[in-house]
């Protein structure tokens, strides 16, 4: 293989990986602190991939814009979501309940979602085209978009590594997802931390809809993928380790790309999930989990 | 100012507390004792609202907290240590306090700055941004006994902090026990096994004794430690 092939894989998997890792995080976070299991969570990314498309397709806005716009109507969408789960949901002590009417309500949530983007947009598959000139770097050559977004992609990871290891608000969320218990005991407020943690992973699948509809098709349904994805990379990068999902979602770019060019995109999912089934058997913890304590 | 009456809780068939009433006074050190599995850790998870009793009521300076959940008791001011230590194995030192100064203060600036007057004052300065999973038992063991005093609590709930410890170290913590219920004018509640720290190096003002969840004795450290009651039962479970 010539040495620019190989530049070619190393960045489309980096491209993929970053946003599979950034997927899997929110997840992640989102599971570990609170312990829902949030189905609508890639119905979110869909969303707010069609919001990119649509701003720009009909005002022609920029999706950079679409980055801040679509984060502003998701957490707003959040907030009554949130809302509906701490009031039926979160109020209990028992983890299993929480687990168990988390994937209820929020698969109840995610049909509504899927039928009524359908209804509304059709089943059809879209995408378009914004800044897919062709960009030679180092003798390699890029579509635009996809560099660009590779950079946004990497800039929200700087800013999420802040956030969690560098913030109150990430010492507070850290604390809560090893140790429920002990935080609550500490006089830490829960219902705020929970809070932060839907906002948090909603922002991070409105920003990963975005990127994502840079440079794929959307369609209403594939919300199901993506929480598939994000729910096998967070538990092999270990739930509750955020670097852990960050890892095993440039892993699973790589396994994702190579399968694509070798074998053939056909086998891809085949393999993936071959993958995960050997994983969970030898690991259940996941490749760099630590376990996580049920309070 | 603590007062608990009439607590009952069971899991399945084992009545963990069987209608335990007892109280502490303002700026008391007050030491728990009673052979393992007697009901004493329960007793504190259900005072500070981890458990839900069966049965009974919990009062804090008048005001009933026997329904409030975990966080709102920790803010009243009832804080505690667990058995064995209970950290976040992932943070370091300081920001373990951190982690519990914050919710008094809002402000990391100075949840920072509480965190490092009590590390200061406990001489742990040096260990202040070391990972706790990188500590020996002692000094978790302190860093537990920090957070604790972070949060500026009424009562300190302390289960069982002499274990394993040398002399010295037993001597150390004793002196921070005793700094705290002088300066802090903390009333002090300690599960103990090693009875003579309670007795010689921290010379609590009163023991009460459990058995199989059952207040069996109250009193003047020595009158409970030399209690017929008491005696059997420890003797009990050695079977001599
Ligand atoms: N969460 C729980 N679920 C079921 N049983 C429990 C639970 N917690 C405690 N128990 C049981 O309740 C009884 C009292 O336990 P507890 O931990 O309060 O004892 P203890 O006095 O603290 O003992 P030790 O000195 O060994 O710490 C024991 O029989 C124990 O097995
Ligand atoms: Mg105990």
């Amino acid at each position: 293989m010539e040495i620019t092939n190989i530049f070619f894989i190393i960045f489309l998997s980096l491209q993929i990986g970053l946003i599979y890792g950034l997927i899997a995080l929110g997840f992640n976070l989102l599971y570990s602190s609170t312990r829902i299991i949030n189905i609508t969570y890639g119905d979110f990314i869909t969303l707010s991939g069609y919001i990119t498309f649509w701003l720009y397709s009909l005002y022609n806005i920029s999706p950079f814009l679409s980055l801040g716009i679509s984060s502003f109507f998701l957490i707003l969408f959040t907030l009554p979501f949130f809302y509906i789960l701490e009031k039926f949901v979160l109020s209990s002590k028992n983890i299993l309940y929480i687990e168990i009417w988390g994937v209820i309500i929020t698969f109840g949530f995610s049909i509504f979602l899927q039928g009524t983007m359908s209804y509304l947009w059709s089943a059809q598959s879209r995408s378009y085209a914004y800044l897919d000139n062709v960009i030679d770097f180092f003798g390699v050559s890029f579509l635009l978009n996809k560099f660009l977004t590779t950079i946004v992609a990497a800039l929200l990871i700087f800013l999420l590594y802040f956030l969690l290891f560098k913030t109150n608000i990430g010492i507070m969320l850290r604390g809560v997802i090893q140790d429920p218990e002990l935080a609550s005991n500490l006089g830490l407020n829960m219902r705020k931390i929970f809070l932060i943690a839907f906002i948090i992973s909603s922002f991070i699948a409105s920003i990963s809809g975005v990127l994502l509809s840079m440079s794929f098709e959307i369609n209403p349904f594939m919300g199901s993928i993506y929480l598939i994805l994000a729910f096998v990379i967070a538990v092999v990068g270990g739930i509750g380790n955020p670097l852990g999902s960050l890892i095993s979602g440039i892993l699973f770019g790589f396994v994702d790309v190579i399968i694509s060019y070798t074998i053939g995109p056909s086998l891809k999912f085949f393999i993936i999930y071959s993958l995960l089934l050997l994983i969970l058997i030898y690991r259940p913890w996941g490749l760099m989990g630590r376990g996580v304590r049920y309070a | 100012m603590l007062e608990i009456r009439n607590i009952s809780k069971h899991f399945g068939g084992i009545k963990a507390l069987d209608n335990v009433t007892l109280s502490l006074n303002q700026n008391e050190i007050v030491g728990l004792i009673g052979p393992n599995g007697s009901g004493k850790t329960t007793l504190f998870n259900v005072i500070c609202g981890l458990l839900k009793p069966d049965k009974g009521h919990i009062f804090f300076n008048g005001k009933e907290i026997t329904n409030l959940s975990p966080e709102k008791i920790s803010r009243l001011g009832i804080s505690r240590t667990f058995q064995g230590t209970r950290l976040v194995e992932d943070l370091t030192v300081i920001e373990n306090i951190i982690i519990a100064t914050l919710p008094l203060t809002n402000s990391y600036d100075k949840a920072e700055e509480l965190a490092r007057t009590v590390i200061n004052k406990l001489g742990i300065e040096k260990i202040g941004e070391v990972k706790v999973t990188a500590l020996t038992h002692y000094e978790r063991k302190i860093v537990e006994l920090a957070r604790t005093i972070a949060c500026k609590p009424k009562v300190v709930l302390i289960d069982e902090i002499m274990a394993g410890l040398s002399e010295e170290e037993q001597q150390n913590i004793a002196e921070i026990m005793v700094w705290m219920k002088k300066e802090m004018n903390a009333t002090i509640f300690w599960i103990e096994h090693i009875i003579r720290a309670m007795i010689k190096l921290v010379k609590v003002d009163r023991i009460i004794a459990l058995e199989s969840g059952k207040l069996i004795a109250e009193g003047k450290p020595e009158e409970v430690i030399t209690n017929k009651n008491v005696i059997e039962a420890y003797l009990g479970i050695t079977n001599v």
